[in-house]
């Protein structure tokens, strides 16, 4: 018999919620308590989420997002930063094996990006799930921008990255989040991005040729419940293997966890601002006074 | 794909090198393909104490963010600096250059329980 999957709609949360709920769902997969979950979410206020080892020294300009009201979040998982405003978020949690069989990381987005495809057309959306594009290397003049990139079994509509995904493995449970964007500020994206100011004009001229929202391609406006429902029956259709999605809550255990992981560590400047290590030798230093 | 024979392995991909009681371990050449280009290591400190089979670090390539898992208990006593600046190193020499931590094995007898080179190589073919 098919497991039956749980829907989770969390609704609107600000960044370290967000990021801490994917993370509780992630792990309390690991343990064994949760069944796989497809969660939809959106963002209280505009974010700009990095990849877990992206440098805010380096790639941010911390007062710009001040001043454009842009909060900071690193994620739990790779890739380069995204800026989440007027969107549709999904995360699923799955098990890293499916029967005896473990699925390669390829295959796991080939696998999501199937029902992300399926849940876009459900939408109305002509969209295209490209091929990787053999990029097993980073390019050498990368973008600090996840949707400048192109790889990973990713969505496109007309040509242009429509969906940006990164995921997250543990020992055996996997996390996918990814954004769907109903609409895109290129301008505000890259004014919070440290970039070359000699480069700064490409990049944004880039950004319009590589990077799509929904509303920007859309026959007709789409607001994030008609993407989540979407994505609903996208899943059911292609990932599901015939087991329902179950419309749930998070447990009290996973509540209780994604408020410590929201306070000590998503909320915090030492994971946001500084670094994985950094944060972690803080949380050793805090354990031993 | 190499499998050296004087290795142990774990189903979580990292392989173990015993000599007296310190272990190396690393990933292993399947885990670093599957991975694609390593962009970024995280690896513990000198001292720190790991457990068979839960996370020591993490491992960041360009296709995605996965723990990295210790095949035996122990205490780490060095660490692969080189791979701060040369992450690429994990793909390039896996199972020499790419060395991720030593271990002082606090018991190496356990070693002897990890996979060999043929029963792992069967788990990923």
């Amino acid at each position: 018999m098919a497991t039956a999957w749980r829907f989770l709609d969390t609704g609107c949360n600000d960044a370290a919620f967000n990021m801490a709920v994917d993370e509780a769902l992630l792990l309390s997969h690991e343990a064994g308590q949760s069944p796989p979950t497809l969660r939809a979410y959106t963002w209280s206020s505009p974010t700009l989420s990095l990849g877990y080892a992206q440098s805010v020294a380096k790639e941010v300009d911390v007062a710009a997002c001040r001043q454009h009201g842009v909060t900071l979040v690193r994620r739990p998982t790779g890739g380069r930063a995204v800026l989440h405003d007027q969107e549709a978020t999904y995360s699923v949690v799955i098990p890293l094996r499916l029967t005896a069989r473990e699925v390669s990381i390829t295959e796991h987005y080939h696998r999501i990006g199937l029902a992300l495809a399926a849940a876009l057309r459900h939408a109305g959306l002509a969209v295209r799930l490209e091929r990787p594009s053999v990029l097993t290397t980073a390019p050498r003049t990368a973008s600090p921008a996840c949707f400048a990139a192109m790889s990973r079994y990713e969505l496109s509509a007309t040509g242009r990255k429509l969906v940006g995904s990164a995921q997250k493995r543990g020992r055996r449970s996997l996390l996918q989040h990814g954004s769907i964007p109903l609409s895109m500020d290129r301008q505000r994206l890259f004014a919070c991005l440290r970039v070359p100011a000699d480069r700064r004009a490409q990049l944004l001229r880039e950004a319009y040729v590589s990077m799509v929202a929904v509303n920007e391609i859309a026959l007709a406006p789409l607001d994030a419940a008609a993407l989540h429902r979407a994505l609903r029956q996208g899943f059911v259709d292609c990932l599901t293997d015939g087991g329902e999605l179950i419309a749930g809550e998070l447990s009290p255990a996973e509540r209780r966890l994604a408020e410590e992981l929201q306070h000590t560590k998503y909320g915090t400047d030492a994971w946001n601002l500084l670094n994985p290590a950094a944060w972690r030798q803080r949380q050793t230093a805090c354990l031993t006074e | 794909m190499e499998f050296p024979q004087d290795l142990r392995y774990s189903s979580e991909h990292t392989w173990a090198r015993l000599e007296g009681n310190r272990v190396t371990v690393g990933i292993t050449d399947f885990a670093q393909e599957e991975l694609g280009e390593v962009l970024f290591l995280e690896l513990p400190q000198v001292g720190h104490s790991v457990t068979a089979g839960q996370s020591f670090g993490v491992v960041e390539s360009v296709k995605a963010v996965s723990d990295l898992f210790a095949p035996v208990d122990g205490t780490v006593v060095e660490v692969n600096a080189r791979l701060d600046d040369e992450p690429e190193l994990v793909n390039r020499e896996p199972y020499r250059e790419g060395w991720m931590i030593v271990v002082k094995a606090s018991n190496p007898e356990a070693w002897q329980a990890l996979m060999n080179a043929d029963d792992y190589q069967a788990t990923i073919t």
